[in-house]
């Protein structure tokens, strides 16, 4: 169990500190709870107003630092290193003692369904935070829904509900504090967040188990829009969690799209123009891992960017890359692993990332999870684990013709 | 004072070198910009070349003399490279942050691309397509798209009416001789900057860099290099000028921007001015956040500010409701008269120094922000300015110095406002009878 997290980066200028919670937007009974009483929370406490709140981390500089994920959360603040112990007693009076006032819900409830409301308008964000999920778990799937919740869902959340809420907040909960930490500054924030867990009562409890995934195989989720200049179109492939896997995936999503020279952009972009996005992201959501291929094209190249999306992702089943390829993918990963150390706030993501999931919390150990890959086994992996019809999916949204789209992918798919 | 240390050098073909070492780094950026952007560009529509500065920077990674686009990229890919570029009005930048252990690697990289001036066609028209697509891309952004057209109606007529990215027309119509001709006059070493920050050591690769950076590739450039004419007309005895345009879109919230623009804003209001733009908008202590985003009213309230050559650009853009339009648009104006009669107190001015400079330090704790930044205030003063400067320069602003820059800058003004989405029926901006200002 992880109590602490403290790592010190001289380089860095900043500190980014607080309390992760293993209760994120999935155990929501009413979808955009956590998620509108995070935003509460940040509201005031029984010491400090809004305007104080303020004016003590954005008037220094820094920045709330605060997030609902699906499986998690966050809250906490990026500081100037002389803040550190001050905010750290700023947050935990915010998470144990918010006012969480009526004005406050409601305006946050607000808010929320007005960013519903965005993301709705805006294809690919639509796509992205809505639907590929949705695609991939199911749409009633508490990893499926969205952690903003619905204008519906909003509607029926009351008060009770969000103190309801806070009080389950602090499942399994470790603090963490990353950046510019001096010896008696780590021994400061060690003492600190320690103590503050062990006054807060907190038993270790049993996470919650989320229900099976609930899809077809091959499961496609069109969403036709005919207002919209562009198609955006998003492969799903899901795979279990493990410090095993994790290496294999991540080699596959950089050499499948994370560079200029990977695979979808030197094909789908530079050689085939589809649109101006193509790549790929890695996600972890409670214990599976998704791998997301995502691109953006016109309308009357839909079908066809389809076909090459699938075709370039059976490739990797049908062959085994060449030493070159494996030689570039490597590098760049364990490049791109030196460059995640330059920010506290985005070193501090990807350890609470890892935790968040059982992987060793060190960003470290992500170079010997890389150098552990093979070519032959990525080829393998693929083959076995991945392309088969119940981890895949598609997410397409914009200006389409469903059942054409419907025809496309069923041409397309995986079978046993 | 940060311990960083910093030097410039300008090599005898004229190109200049910014140096920043950070203690304990152990990554680099390397940003090449040249003042070059889309301000500019001439003439609008098929056969113009609007989009051109934008179109430009897509194809600058398009191979070298002696590398194929595909090895270009799979270079960059091997060094672990984060590789970006982006165009702006007065400048276009290319950059790439890579472990500090691959420095001299990506400088060989970029020595080529920094000579390169060749145009491969097939590229060329792959590209033109990826651009054309990407033009509809950003149409299906509201909050974006609505910000390019309050600018290009606010601007018509200027040298900024050119909005970045042209329009499908125009870029249609742009042809490889066309780029040819636009890289012969603006993509010459005396336009243009070379900045590295990160973790490396100064002095060695100061020699290194300039001996690399110091081959003979200086190229003559064929035509003389003016600061592009804005041409903006100056507005007298306060707001002369009101535009309000209004576009019907199937979207369920309302999104409203208003753009102004003031004559040129002198240099030395350029920091005052940073310290008040921290009051207007954006973080959680500011007007905007405050009676706006924390009032629940607009789901985005953002300010945005910027000082070109002879004229200084803002804009707002909140979305929100369709039937909370009004309520917004007027708490925004009644903010833009609360700043208008605000007096600068000392406790005030420190709090935004404060602010401005924190806020500072957390951004440029990544060499991409810092490098970008540095990038971006060499093009605005036209020569470099240090982390310690800028701290120099905010930290002696005195109250005065912003009331003044304050009532500068409002004392002529046009402004213009866009609405898209749902905006309600008949909806149209009233502002006090004598202007907010």
């Amino acid at each position: 169990m992880l109590s602490t997290v403290i790592r010190s980066y001289p380089n860095q200028r900043t500190i980014s500190l607080g309390i992760v919670t293993h209760r994120g937007a999935a155990h929501d009974t009413l979808p955009g709870t956590t998620q509108v009483l995070l935003q509460t929370m940040a509201r005031g406490t029984i010491q400090h107003n809004e305007i104080e709140i303020a004016r003590l981390i954005d008037g220094t500089g820094g920045s709330l630092f605060s997030s609902t994920e699906k499986d998690f959360s966050i809250i906490g603040a990026q500081i100037q290193p002389k803040y550190a112990i001050r905010t750290l007693d700023l947050l935990f009076e915010m998470i144990s003692h918010p006012t969480l006032e009526e004005t406050h819900f409601l305006i946050e409830k607000q808010n929320l369904v007005q960013i519903f409301h965005q993301v709705q308008s805006n294809p690919i964000r639509r796509m992205m935070i809505f639907d590929a999920d949705k695609a991939t778990f199911g749409e009633n799937h508490p990893l499926g829904r969205s952690q903003i919740g619905t204008p519906e869902s909003l509607e029926k959340l009351t008060k009770d509900d969000l103190q309801k809420t806070h009080h389950e907040l602090l499942i399994n909960p470790w603090g963490f504090a990353v950046g510019a930490i001096s010896e008696s500054l780590h021994k400061q924030i060690d003492q600190k967040i320690t103590k503050f867990l062990s006054t807060q009562s907190i038993k270790a409890q049993k996470l919650q188990s989320f229900p099976q995934r609930d899809v077809p195989p091959n499961n496609l989720l069109a969403s036709s829009a005919k207002e919209e200049g562009s198609v955006y179109l998003c492969v799903n492939i899901i795979t279990d969690v493990s410090p095993s896997t994790i290496g294999l995936a991540r080699f596959t999503s950089a050499l499948l799209g994370e560079s200029f020279g990977s695979r979808m952009f030197s094909i789908l972009r530079d050689q085939k123009s589809f649109g101006y996005i193509a790549g790929s992201t890695l996600k972890l959501l409670d214990k599976s891992l998704v791998l997301r291929c995502y691109m953006e094209t016109s309308p009357k190249r839909t079908e066809e960017a389809i076909n090459s999306l699938v075709e370039l992702l059976t490739d990797l089943s049908r062959e085994i890359m060449s030493q070159e390829e494996y030689n570039t993918t490597r590098d760049f990963i364990l490049g791109q692993l030196d460059l995640s150390f330059d920010d506290s706030r985005s070193t501090a993501s990807r350890i609470i990332n890892r935790g968040a999931h059982g992987l060793p919390p060190n960003i470290e150990s992500g170079y010997k999870e890389i150098k552990a890959v093979s070519s032959e086994g990525i080829n393998s992996w693929w083959k076995k684990n991945l392309l088969r019809p119940e981890n895949v999916s598609l997410a397409i949204v914009g200006d389409i013709n469903p059942a054409r789209i419907q025809e496309s992918w069923k041409r397309n798919t995986y079978s046993e | 004072m940060l311990n960083d240390q910093s030097e410039i050098v300008t090599l005898d073909n004229n190109l200049r070198l910014q140096l920043v070492s950070i203690p304990g780094g152990k990554t680099t950026l390397f940003v090449v910009g040249f003042h070059a952007g889309a301000m500019y560009e001439e003439g609008f529509g098929p056969g113009s070349n609007d989009g051109i500065s934008h179109f430009i920077e897509h194809m600058f990674f398009k191979g070298t003399p002696t590398r194929t686009t595909k090895q270009v990229n799979e270079a960059f890919t091997r060094l672990g490279a984060d590789l970006n570029a982006g165009t702006s009005f007065d400048h276009t930048a290319y950059y790439a942050k890579v472990p500090s252990r691959n420095l001299h690697k990506a400088a060989e990289i970029w020595k080529e691309l920094l000579v390169d001036k060749t145009i491969d066609p097939i590229e060329f028209k792959a590209e033109k397509e990826v651009i054309l697509q990407e033009i509809q891309f950003r149409a299906d952004m509201p909050e974006f798209d609505t910000n390019l057209t309050v600018w290009k109606k606010h601007l018509m007529g200027t040298a900024l009416e050119h909005n970045i990215l042209g329009t499908l027309d125009s870029v249609a119509g742009i042809t490889p001789e066309m780029m040819l001709d636009y890289i012969g006059r603006l993509y010459a070493f005396d336009n243009a900057i070379v900045i590295l920050v990160g973790g490396f050591d100064l002095e060695a690769e100061k020699q290194y860099l300039s001996s690399i950076f110091s081959d003979p590739i200086a190229q003559p450039r064929k035509h003389p290099i003016y600061p592009p004419n804005v041409d903006y007309p100056t507005p007298k005895n306060g707001m002369s000028n009101i535009s309000f345009y209004k576009k019907e879109l199937s979207k369920p919230l309302s999104y409203v921007a208003l753009a102004w623009t003031s004559p040129g804003i002198r240099s030395t209001d350029f920091f005052p001015l940073l310290l008040l733009n921290t009051f207007i908008g954006n973080s959680r202590t500011s007007l905007l956040y405050r009676e706006v985003i924390s009032k629940g009213i607009a789901s985005v309230c953002h300010y945005g500010f910027e000082a070109l050559y002879d004229v200084s650009i803002g804009n707002i853009l909140f979305v929100t409701p369709p039937d909370k339009t009004e309520e917004v648009f007027q708490k925004v104006i009644d903010l833009m008269v609360t700043v208008r009669d605000l007096k600068i107190s000392p406790q005030i001015a420190t709090a935004l120094k404060e602010e401005v400079w924190g806020s500072y330090l957390s951004e440029i704790e990544d060499p991409s922000n810092y490098g970008i930044d540095l990038l971006q205030k060499y093009i605005k003063f036209h020569q470099p300015l240090s982390a310690n400067e800028f701290q120099k320069n905010i930290f002696q602003i005195s109250p005065e110095d912003i009331q003044n820059a304050k009532d500068n800058l409002l004392e002529n003004f046009n402004i213009t406002v866009y609405a898209t989405g749902t905006v309600p029926q008949n909806w149209e901006p009233h502002f006090p009878k004598h202007g907010p200002w």
